[in-house]
């Protein structure tokens, strides 16, 4: 059997001169071509938990790393980030920050993160062609990175890390700065590389997309992992609705009594209250 | 070196968008940001703060994300689109940039 995609074992990480720890005791595996939906409230950890399945933390960040967190059979701490770069990649929120600045097409842009890795030139087109066209912004190759929207930006960040062929992706918030269009954009292009096998991590602070998309979900508050399971499983929880919330269909059938388990999605709650509520 | 020349350039107009977003902040809290030469050269020193702090998270930000692009890896990079001399345009690069120092020199040998 193949390694699991991501594993963290009783990883503990504290950021430099840090007094408390920012996550203590995770522990999970994810497989290959999972599509994994991480929430919590603000500084539960979700983000550190990102920079530390790429690496950056304690790479980039310094601070102490308890444990293990092992991608691909490989321990992060053997492992550089930029060598690390080629398996995971790495979506953060904010799209203008995301760009090399050192591009003045599109294309070029994409074209960045397999230059730094050496690609051979002809495969670097192809692979460039290919990133464009499953994010949907080939039409804009020839335009100036710093000339499109907040969206387009975004999915040209995804693009370029596409372009490095990643088994695993994380991606931090996406849509946190996009509007609605922007933010279907990216969720159509994630759900067309989740069918194609990869595999994709994703911070999401909108419950009822999480569950909508996400065949598993980790839920966080304070540092820990307080549930992990599918949607329906999670927010069925009482501490999971009290620490993180819950789909607003959840809540509106926990007000109207429907009889648990609760539905965590648009589909299941018209199911739910298409029958006789008691 | 070409990248930090290159990007640093790149990144002003982006620092100048903050910059006009941090002082649209500011005046809606009522700072004074208009009338005598004085009264404005004193608005601008509220915004150095929050603008070297924004420039320094967003550098951050971006060195992170040059990094898990693989940027500084050391094996031979590759360019994709390289741009090949033809030979007439080396030599007229290599005499124009001879031309210079031949110039100055024979100017200060007294040529006239």
């Amino acid at each position: 059997m193949s390694d699991p995609a991501l594993v963290f074992e009783g990883v503990s990480y504290a950021y430099a001169e840090a007094p408390r720890e920012a996550v203590s005791d995770i522990a999970f595996s994810i497989g290959e071509g999972e599509w994994v939906g991480l929430t919590g409230p603000t500084n539960s950890g979700k983000s550190t938990l990102c920079l530390l399945a790429i690496g950056l933390a304690p790479h980039f960040f310094g601070g102490r790393l308890k444990g293990r967190v092992v991608a691909f059979g490989r321990d992060s701490r053997s492992v550089s980030v930029i060598e690390r770069s080629s398996e995971v990649g790495l979506l953060f929120q904010n799209p203008f920050t995301q760009v090399s600045g050192a591009r003045e097409r599109v294309d070029e842009e994409v074209a960045f993160g397999p230059e730094c890795h050496g690609v051979q030139r002809v495969e670097i087109d192809a692979r460039v062609a290919e990133a464009m066209e499953v994010v949907g912004i080939s039409h804009l190759a020839a335009r100036h990175p710093f000339d499109l929207s907040g969206g387009q930006l975004q999915r040209l960040a995804l693009a370029g890390l596409l372009a490095m062929r990643p088994k695993l992706l994380l991606l931090d918030e996406p849509t946190s700065q996009l509007d609605p269009a922007g933010t279907a954009a990216i969720f159509e292009v994630l759900a067309r590389l989740h069918t194609r096998g990869t595999t994709i991590v994703m911070v999401e602070h909108r419950l009822e997309t999480l569950c909508e998309l996400c065949p598993r979900v980790i839920a966080m508050a304070s540092g820990r992992v307080i549930a992990d399971g599918t949607p329906a499983d999670v927010f069925n929880r009482e501490l999971v609705q009290q620490r993180v919330g819950m789909p607003v269909y959840t809540r509106i059938a926990r007000d109207a009594h429907v009889s648990s388990p609760l539905p965590v999605t648009l589909a299941d709650a018209t199911r739910s209250f298409g029958r006789p509520v008691a | 070196m070409g990248y930090v020349v290159q990007s640093a350039l790149q990144v002003i107009p982006q620092t100048l968008d903050m910059a006009g977003r941090i002082q649209d902040a500011q005046r809606a809290r009522g700072l004074e940001t208009e009338g005598s030469l004085p009264s404005r050269a004193r608005a601008y020193l509220p915004l150095m703060l929050p603008l070297v702090l924004s420039s320094l998270v967003a550098t951050q930000e971006r060195a992170m994300s040059l990094e898990v692009r693989g940027f500084g890896l050391p094996v031979k990079r590759v360019w994709r689109d390289e741009f090949v001399d033809t030979t007439t345009q080396r030599v007229v690069r290599w005499a124009l940039a001879l031309a210079v120092p031949l110039g100055i020199v024979a100017r200060i040998a007294g040529w006239k």
